[in-house]
């Protein structure tokens, strides 16, 4: 009889190294696209600001996949960076705006949106700094120990697998089963341990199963949106 | 790394587009301050879930691009529409409902 179990390490949340290389990585994008922000909302050429939205965009993918999701990632580009900065150059070819200057900003618009835009910046902050004081970001998955179990009597086993086995009715070669450390301590079992880092980019299959089970109907009701949102923008940018 | 790094960053590009939005009168640049707010809650929502380690915050952010993409569709279209009618796609200048 062979059981392999999966079984959580302990306590993988106390890894609170300063990890340099991320943090750099960090403050590099972030300073670009703070700078590419503030020039796009700032500058009097729209075709610039285009440009700088691309970095700003490029920065945020960048982001995602330093958070670790990288289909998320994936996805900035292609529809951001790919179709709408596209959509945003042909509309302001077709619209001819002024190319060079729209900077005709009265300067009271100017300090009003300045002022409204700290105040909501100073309201954030605190907000964020008082409710998420020192919350850590802790990545990849929590370390995980495969427990093989061999030649076990049926009763010496926690429920927990007692229950797959069961569930299976009768005995497969393998049976994975989350267990905890607890619950396998004192068990005749070999150890081998995951290879660490194998699971770094791996949330892809998470994401399809709950957006095609979970979420299906919110799916299904944004297909029908961009459908609706196709018709509506033919219909309104036609000519009679 | 800290949560609160992504959601001051995220903070400040929303509070730049917010004042995009307010001071810009060109209508394209108005849409491209909106997208940098929902990109700014983009980030928000991803950095939320990897801190809570589920894909919630994934599947949402790819939920919010797709309805951005929509939205930015028909706002053009109707930028266009605006300029091809009056000639100028000066926000400003819209106020006939203006009583």
């Amino acid at each position: 009889m062979i059981a392999a179990l999966v079984a959580q390490a302990a306590n993988p949340l106390t890894s609170s190294e300063f990890d340099i290389p991320e943090n750099i990585a960090f403050a590099i994008i972030a300073g670009l696209m703070l700078f590419s922000a503030i020039k796009m909302v700032t500058t009097g050429n729209v075709m610039h600001a285009a440009l700088y939205l691309v970095i700003v965009l490029a920065g945020v993918s960048a982001l995602f996949i330093l958070l670790g999701s990288d289909f998320v990632g994936a996805t900035q580009i292609m529809v951001y960076i790919g179709a709408i900065i596209v959509l945003f150059l042909f509309g302001i070819m077709l619209t001819r705006a002024q190319m060079g200057d729209d900077d005709s900003v009265e300067s009271e618009r100017r300090t009003m949106g300045a002022i409204v835009g700290l105040l909501l910046m100073v309201v954030m902050g605190y907000a964020l700094v008082d409710g998420f004081r020192n919350e850590e970001l802790v990545f990849g998955e929590p370390e995980q120990v495969r427990y093989v179990v061999t030649e076990v009597a049926l009763g010496d086993l926690p429920t927990p697998v007692r229950d797959a086995f069961d569930r299976f009715d009768g005995l497969p070669d393998s049976t994975m089963v989350e267990l905890s450390e607890a619950e396998v301590e004192g068990l005749p079992i070999e150890v081998a341990r995951r290879v660490p880092g194998a699971e770094l980019f791996g949330n892809n299959k998470e994401i399809a199963d709950s957006i095609f089970s979970q979420y299906i109907v919110a799916f299904e009701a944004v297909s029908v949106l961009l459908l609706a949102a196709l018709i509506g923008a033919v219909v309104v940018a036609r000519k009679e | 790394m800290m949560l609160n790094q992504f959601l001051l960053l995220a903070a400040a590009l929303f509070c730049i587009g917010v004042y995009g939005v307010l001071t810009r009168r060109n209508g394209v640049l108005v849409l491209m301050s909106v997208e940098l707010i929902l990109n700014a809650v983009n980030i928000n929502l991803v950095a939320f879930g990897a801190f809570q380690d589920n894909v919630m915050g994934d599947v949402f952010a790819v939920f919010v691009i797709a309805v951005a993409a929509a939205e930015v569709g028909v706002g053009l279209a109707m930028v266009l529409l605006m300029y091809r009618n009056r000639k100028s796609i000066d926000f400003t200048e819209v106020d006939m409902l203006k009583g």
